[in-house]
Parts: structure tokens; sequence; C-alpha cells
């Protein structure tokens, strides 16, 4: 974690406001929520990649832990307070998340997100509303090299649950697609598949020798191998039956969390799910042509649909797809920053419809700065009364910062903390200073009055270090008078002037975009 | 600060108890501890050393917050209380004593889950059950880096409460995570060891602040320890054969010896040593004897035996070798290489 110094902090702040008027203009209202929540709310939904880098902790025997997004806690204060309200409901927040971070470059284990939820509205206008919305944010910013990556993860994932994998694999698998892109992907996803399913083999490996059962020395392991393959022999129910009737003969205690019944179940599934490889490499082979569908959204619309066709899996998630781009078509969206990648599937497991993600590519080095989509089964799963489709997307501030600097976007750096000094001669002219001040404050002005008991040749000294545009002397003449003399900092000789006057001079001779 | 005397933090009871005292021995730095209720002892063999008796996992924690300067815990305490950060150095991660397994163990009734992938379904089976897998356990940091490292995140851990074993039966976990050295604990209490399961593989480890190491007298300390454990282990694997030889010269005895030799490793670490035996009895002058002396490997001595009597030994003695030492210490150059490596903050 680190600081933010008040250079970066001001144009944060300035990023922050022009986001939220342009999320305001949408009919967004701002909610804000606690940065400790507890733990639960982020096991429930949360994809592994959230869940092992979160920081959480007991306090008093409750698990808390640093909020490592927003959707969930934003969901959760939607559910508790606003569930009787008109649909739709649009919320905005922006506010710091934690997550763990090994140190490295440009990762930051607090970063600030900055993003909206569009509650209780299903289908392509929101969906295309969403995307627009982000993209306009970004145009008001001044953003300009950025594409917006589109997606469905209906695609994948029923492809994954029409093949019947067990729970686990499929979650691996979703969890790879980004993996397959990469150079030696495949072989990397291979190898990795390897650890959390040993008997997994590549197709073209050479040896496909038997695969060893045991590491040696485990005898029970072994016997229990061995009764699998009996099982496997018989029809369902018997086994079952046998399953059954061996766990009480055994006689072992079961007054735990298990019924035999589960554990019977369950290995009757281990019994059925066994070899598996054949179905993991067609899901592979899926995979690695999906991750090739990417570019123009209608070409990539047509050569999924034939994809689809060939696998023989229902089309609805691209004809969904399919509305949702017709109808952000209708948006003055510069189409050549958009594309369709049906092999993105975003880390975070509750998305259950269109996804997207917006990356910069200025400075070389592609940054994502915007992701979201649609999570319709999320109001439920933490709760909710009844099912409420929704859909958000959320900014990561410091990526959309550095954007803007590479880009050169940035207000100029080196802005004064006031636009004017104000120094009293002698100290009888202290409560005319602070009037001066506060009057030149009413009308706009950035004032800073002396504070430090020095002499005044040091305070003119300290205003020319400071590089204060003006300096506003007051004196008993000037106190008299209602006047002040103001100097500016390129001329020497100052001039007498009324408040009022010197309060339009000073506005007046301020740099442009400097408010 | 060179007055100060180097602290050594030496485990008081437990698994390691006992047998680093005996490994101390074995090195020559016997630990004189007045009686056994004391907290503070000496090592007369080194006067600059002070040993203080702690609990095991405590051990870290006095040597990271740098009360004591070094420390003797073992591995699996190293692990779970590691803060990151540099200050803990492990000198050494493995004194060759104190072994032992940190594992996964289901109760024996979940003949579903033999490996480490059946208890990763389950976790999801349960996650959309709204229930979750509880491991009681005394390693959390352990157990839950390790298991994060494999996707596995739906679980929560409970505080080991006395009996760890008895946890899943008395109902306040369902599994548990823990160490043992033989198993046979787990087996008495109906639990099995998850295959795929082994989080950690532990032995006694030599930890050191890593500023106190900066001191001359502190690293010295430390580098006599590893020296003098690394000799001593060493010498385990080796045992000295000393036989007498009649032959006409010391060239002609060293002949037989190496050249006749089709069993390699049984002349010695270089070879044979061999010197004149100067007998009473020198009537006898065509032939005198000569002590050939070799060092082999613990399981070559019989065929070292039987090789010097073919070549003609008699009065064949084997003596373990205490230490040997070889040109240089490998375990403290790998420290210093440590030291080198990331220095101090």
């Amino acid at each position: 974690m680190h600081d933010v110094l008040s250079e970066s902090c001001e144009s944060y702040r300035a990023i922050e406001a022009q986001l939220q008027q342009c999320f305001e203009s949408f009919g967004y209202r701002p909610i804000d929520v606690p940065i400790v929540e507890p733990t639960e709310l982020y096991l429930r939904k949360s994809g592994e990649d959230i869940v092992t880098r979160m920081y959480d902790f007991v306090y008093q025997n409750r698990r808390l832990c640093l909020r490592p997004e927003m959707t969930a806690s934003v969901i959760r204060a939607y559910i508790e307070n606003f569930e009787q309200l008109p649909l739709p409901v649009r919320l905005y927040y922006s506010g710091s998340v934690f997550r763990y971070e090994r140190p490295q470059r440009s990762r930051y284990r607090q970063f600030t997100q900055i993003g909206v939820e569009l509650i209780g509205s299903a289908g392509a206008m929101a969906d295309a509303e969403a995307i627009w919305t982000a993209c306009k944010s970004l145009d008001q910013l001044g953003v300009e090299q950025y594409r917006v990556i589109i997606s469905h993860i209906g695609v994948l994932s029923q492809f994954l649950s029409s093949l019947d994998l067990g729970s686990r694999m499929q979650d691996f698998l979703l969890a790879s697609m980004e993996m397959l892109r990469q150079p030696y992907g495949r072989q990397t996803l291979q190898q990795r598949l390897q650890d959390i399913y040993p008997p997994y083999r590549p197709p073209t490996a050479l040896v496909r020798e038997d695969i060893p059962v045991t590491n040696g020395s485990d005898d029970a392991a072994q016997g229990m191998e061995h009764l699998l393959g009996i099982f496997q022999g018989m029809q369902e129910t018997k086994a079952r039956t046998a399953i059954l009737a061996m766990l009480s003969s055994l006689n072992i205690n079961l007054s735990g969390n298990r019924s035999s019944e589960e554990i019977a179940d369950r290995l009757l599934a281990k019994i059925k799910g066994q070899d598996q490889i054949p179905r993991i490499d067609r899901a592979l082979e899926f995979m690695s042509e999906l991750t090739d569908l990417q570019g123009d959204p209608f070409d990539v619309l047509a050569q999924g649909e034939a994809l689809l066709t060939k696998y023989n899996i229902d089309c609805a998630p691209l004809q969904e797809l399919r509305a949702m781009v017709d109808i952000l078509k209708l948006y003055n969206l510069d189409w050549e920053k958009v594309s369709l990648d049906l092999g993105l599937s975003r880390g975070i497991q509750y998305y259950t419809g269109t996804v997207f993600e917006i990356h910069t590519n200025a400075a070389d080095k592609s940054q994502q700065l915007c992701g979201g989509g649609r999570y319709d089964d999320l109001i439920v799963g933490l709760g909710g009364k009844r099912p409420t489709p929704a859909t958000g997307f959320s900014f990561g501030l410091e990526r959309v910062h550095q954007a803007l600097a590479s880009e050169g976007k940035l207000a100029d750096g080196d802005r004064t903390p006031a636009d004017a000094f104000v120094i009293p001669l002698n100290r009888e002219d202290y409560g005319y200073a602070i009037h001066v001040a506060e009057a030149l404050r009413g009308q706009g002005v950035r004032v800073e009055l002396t504070v430090r008991a020095r002499s005044t040749s040091n305070r003119f000294q300290y205003a020319a270090k400071q590089k204060f545009p003006f300096v506003v002397v007051v004196g008993p003449e000037e106190r008299r008078n209602d006047l002040v003399t103001l100097n500016c900092r390129n001329s020497k000789a100052g001039q007498r002037m009324a408040i009022d006057a010197a309060a339009t001079h000073i506005l007046q001779a301020r740099p442009e975009g400097q408010a | 600060m060179s007055n100060r005397k180097v602290r050594l933090a030496l485990p008081s009871k437990g698994a390691l108890g006992t047998p680093t005292l005996d490994l101390l021995a074995s090195i020559g730095l016997k630990v004189y501890r007045p009686n056994d209720r004391q907290y503070v002892a000496s090592i007369p063999a080194l006067s600059q050393v002070e040993v203080l008796f702690q609990r095991a996992a405590d051990i870290y924690t006095k040597v990271y917050e740098g009360t004591v300067d070094l420390g003797i815990t073992g591995y699996d305490v190293v692990s779970e209380e590691d803060r990151g950060g540099n200050s803990v150095i492990t000198a050494a991660e493995q004194l060759g004593y104190g072994p032992c397994k940190l594992v996964l163990a289901v109760p024996d009734s979940w003949i579903d889950v033999t490996d480490i992938e059946d208890l990763a379904e389950l976790t999801l089976l349960w996650k959309e059950q709204g229930k979750r897998l509880r491991i009681a356990t005394g390693y959390k940091n352990v157990t839950k880096k390790w298991l994060f490292d494999r996707r596995i995140t739906h679980f929560s851990l409970v505080d080991a409460k006395g009996a760890l074993e008895a946890a899943p039966s008395m109902g306040y976990a369902d599994m548990i995570a823990d160490i043992t050295s033989t198993g046979t604990t787990l087996r008495e209490n109906r639990l099995k060891i998850v295959r795929g399961g082994t989080m950690l593989s532990s032995e006694a480890c030599l930890i050191a602040n890593r500023r106190a190491l900066q001191q001359p007298d502190t690293l010295q300390v430390a580098e006599l320890i590893l020296e003098l454990i690394e000799a001593r282990r060493n010498a385990k694997q080796y045992t000295s054969i000393t036989a007498n030889v009649r032959g006409q010269s010391l060239e002609e005895v060293g002949d037989r010896l190496t050249k006749q030799s089709n069993l390699t490793g049984l002349t010695g670490l270089r070879g044979p040593t061999i010197a004149k035996v100067y007998c009473e009895d020198a009537s006898d002058s065509a032939a005198s004897w000569y002590a050939a002396t070799i060092v082999v490997k613990q399981g070559d001595m019989l065929s070292a035996v039987a090789h010097l009597r073919q070549v003609g030994g008699t009065d064949i003695t084997v003596t373990p070798p205490t230490f040997i030492f070889d040109s240089h210490s490998a375990s403290s150059q790998a420290l210093s290489h440590k030291l080198a490596k990331s220095p101090n903050l």
C-alpha cells in the first residue's frame, strides 16, 4: 500500500469528480459502503482469484476482511435497504479496495474502484447502456487510446456444463481461458491440469503409460482404488446399496457432518466421473477455438454461431450478444474501438451474461482500465428475496490516471497551492489581514495567510519560493482605507486597490483550466 | 556490545527438546543446565554463548524480535510463524533430526476421499449446499496458503483445542491439518492421511536474527554449530578401518591395496594411508609390517574388510570417525551466501 501525494491526489480527485458527474448524468445516485465487511460476504460468490487475496482476519471472534471489491457490498446494501424500490435502481460508488499482491511494479495492494451497478434490468438495453456509460466516461476524461472488448460468459460455461465435468474442473477451465492466449499457453495449461487431475495426459504425449495409481506405500488408498473398480462394474442402484452396506458394516463413526448417503453419492459420482480425459481434451479444443474468435463484432458473431453449431451447443448467448451489439451500435460510439472476444472470461465467478473490459493501449503495454458485466444470480446468492437481474462495471482509478498521464492529458502538475499569499506588515494588521483573506476566499480566490512568526522579508522570500502568483500586503495605510496592495509575482511594484478589485485581478490572471 | 553473550534459544520440551540436547552433546557442545526448572543454561565449551530454553513455537518470535540471536526449532514452526520481511534467516533448514510432516487427514469413514482433488471437489459440493469444510489445525497460516495455492478456498480453519486428532469425532471440525511423524496417532483416531495432502516436510533447523549475524561473535557461533553438525553428519556415513599388512615396502603394500582393487570406494576417501609398524620382534627381516588405514562408507565396511584380508591384512580394527571436515564447510558457506544475497533493511 502506498501514499498518494498531493499532486496525484489532486488529479485523482479531479478524475473521480468527472466520472461521478458522468454517472449522475445517467441517473445514478451515490452510495458508500463500509471498508470492513464480514468475510462471508465474499466467500459466497467471489472467485478464487479474489478470495485467495483477501485481507481476512478474526477480530473479537468475528471473521472480517477489508473489501476486495465493491459489487458484493453494494448489492448487500441494496438487499438490506432498497429491495422495495421500483426497478431499476442505479447506484454508483467510489472507494478503496484491498487485495494482497506480491510486491511488483504498478500493482498496488490498495487501489480505488469507481463504478456503477444497474440493478433490476435484464437484457440488451441495460448491457449496452452500461458499456456506453463506461466509454462516455473515458471520452469525457479525454482518454483516447482505448479498446472495448465484449464477450458473453454463457458461451463457454454452457459448453463446459454440457460436458458434465466436475465442478472443480469446470472452475479451473473457466479460470484458465486467459492462459491459453499466452505463448505456449496450451502446454502450460495441460501441465497445470495434471496438478489438479493427475491422470491427465495430453493427447500428443508419446508415453501414455499406465497411470500410476499410488506413489507407493499407500496401501489403504490402493485398496480403495481396487474397490472403485469393482463398484464401477455394477449397476448404479446396486452399487449404491453395496456402498451403504459396506459403510455400515465398517462400523465407523458417522456422527460428523457427513451422512453415509452423502458419502455414497459422492463416491458414485466419482466413479462415474472417472476418465474425464476425452472430455477435457474436447474442452481444451473448444476453448482454443474460442480464443481465436476475436475482432469485429459482427464477424465474430457469425464465426461464433458456426462454432457453436459445429459443437452442437445452444446459440442463445450469441443471440443475446447480437441483440446487445445492435443496440450499442445506436450509441455514438467509435466502432473502431469495439471488438468481440469470445475468449474473455473475467476472473470473478458471479458473471452470468455479457461481460466486457476496457483496455488502454497507450504506452505500448496494454492495461485494463475497466471491467464489468452481467450478474443475474448474485442478488439471490447474497440473500435477496427475489431474482433480480443486474449489470455493472468499475474503473480502476489509478489505471485511468496512468492512462491519462501516458497520453499527456493530465492537468499541469505545477499548480501552486494558492493564488495569493497575504502578508500583514505589523501585529496590529492581523485582524485586517484575516478580513482580507476571508473576503478574497469569498470571491473564490485560494488564499494562504501567513501563519509563521517571521520578518516581512522572510515572508516575501517564502512567497517567491512557493511561486504564488500574487502577494497581498496589508499595513496600517491599507487598513485605514479598506484597501490592499497587490504585488504580482512578475513585477516589482505593488498596486494599491480595493479588495474586490484585487479578487477580480487575481481570478483573471489564473491560467485556463485551473478552477 | 562485544561483552554481551550470544543468546541461543533451544526448545525446552516436546519432540525437539531432548534430541536437540543430544545433538549438541554429540558435537562436543554439551549444555550445562543446573536444574530442569531453570530456563537459562550454558555451554561450557562455548563460553560466549548463553542458552535460553523456550517453547519451540516461541523461538521464532524471539529471534524475529531480536531478543535472542540464534535458535533451534522445527521448520514447521518457522513456516507457520513466518512474517515475511527478512529479519529472520534460516541458517540451516535441515539439521538432520526431528522429522515430521504436516498433513491433511480426514475421517476413515470418508471412503470417497482419497486424494487432495477429492477434498477440493467436496469443498465445492458443500459450497453449493451452504456448508463449509472445517479444518482444525495449529498451523493456520501454512494450511491456508497451501490450500489457496491449489485454488481450494471454501473452508474455514478452526483453532486447535487440545487433542487435535479428536476434533472430527468431537464434532467441532470435519477434518484436521496436523503434524505427524509415524501416523500412529492419526490411525488410532480413525483418521487417514489425504494423498497429495502433505503440506510440509519438516526437520529441526537453525534460525538467526539477521541483524545479530552482523556481529562477528554471533556469526562465528552460527558457523561453528553448522560446521560441527555438518562434519558430524558426514562422519556418520563413514567408518575408519585399520589393518596390519605384511609387505616388502610402503610402495609394494600400497600397490597391492590399490591396484588389485576391483571394488571402487574401498580404498578410502582419497586412497589408503600406509605407515610402517615397528615390531619388537624384528627377526623376520625379509618383510615388515605396515598399518593401512582407509575410510569407507558405512555400508561398504564388510567388503572393505574382505578386501583387506584378501591382500593379506590382519588385526583389522574398525573405528567410527567423530567428525569429517572438508576443506571448507558447505553449510557455513551457504549461510554467508544467504547473508550477502539480501542485505539488512
